[in-house]
């Protein structure tokens, strides 16, 4: 079993991981009733998805966590949208981290590429690590 | 300067997050075991943030169109969770119309703000549908 993520193994610039994924037809439908008036157009994702993506790669990418961990701040940019069933490849850096007021302050840089190396999302995910 | 936009709402049920929960396979118990989340310091179960946040996606679409999402971006805090029977509607004003830039709160039905920031949209999509 892999090492638990504490705050001393994140090192600012080291690149954390990488992580390929595509929605399938079961998530979508979980979409379109969670969120009814957000419909997809049969060609494209609801944007939404770009966050969905951005999650489940911390997940694995970030993984093994303490629990406890606070999602603080977010800041993410849509580039262009995902097709229906594309495959995705999320890429996560180590950004910074700081002891801030007795907190402990990661954030997270992350890209996502289509299959055709397309940027499709980039962002920054500020999170306050438990342990 | 204030700028009429269709607000966005969602009305967060435990059916709502178990759904969440199954979209982005975080299954972290504060979102989905009520006994575990009620002996935690959040003392019940909560949302997960982005559930909200992607309300702001939805705003933009509603009000400017598929279009504007591309290009658009967002830079927001999570500061109160929300909790289960909690309705969380989106509102937005123009903040700076020379670099497209908005406002956003996320509110509860009690008018607090659980999500806040500003998201940017194209140039060519600022005046609404």
């Amino acid at each position: 079993m892999s090492e638990l993520l504490t705050f001393d193994r994140f090192i600012p610039g080291n690149r954390m991981g990488v992580y390929t994924l595509a929605i399938d037809d079961e998530l979508l439908a979980l979409w379109q009733k969670l969120y009814p008036h957000d419909t997809c157009d049969g060609q494209t994702l609801p944007a939404g998805f770009a966050t969905v993506m951005m999650m489940r790669a911390y997940m694995q990418i970030l993984s093994p966590r303490p629990p406890g961990n606070i999602h603080a701040r977010q800041k993410l940019e849509l580039h262009a949208p995902i097709f229906v069933g594309e495959s995705i490849t999320v890429e996560m850096t180590c950004a910074s981290k700081e002891l801030r007021r007795e907190r402990r302050y990661v954030e997270i840089e992350v890209s996502a590429q289509g299959i055709d190396g397309r940027k499709i999302f980039s962002g920054l995910i500020t999170l306050i690590w438990a342990a | 300067m204030t700028v009429e936009l269709k607000p966005i709402s969602l009305t967060v049920d435990a059916v709502a997050i178990d759904a969440y929960a199954k979209i982005t396979g975080d299954f972290n118990p504060i979102h989905t075991d009520s006994e575990f989340a009620a002996k935690s310091p959040m003392g019940g179960i909560i949302a997960h943030g982005t559930l909200s946040l992607n309300l702001i996606w939805q705003a933009i679409e509603a009000n400017f169109g598929k279009s504007a999402l591309e290009g658009a971006k967002l830079d927001v805090r999570f500061v109160k969770p929300v909790r289960i029977g909690d309705t969380i509607t989106a509102t937005y004003t123009l903040n700076d119309e020379s670099n497209r830039s908005f406002e956003v709160s996320l509110q509860n039905q009690n008018g607090e703000s659980v999500i806040d920031g500003q998201f940017w949209i194209p140039q060519s999509n600022v005046v609404p549908n």
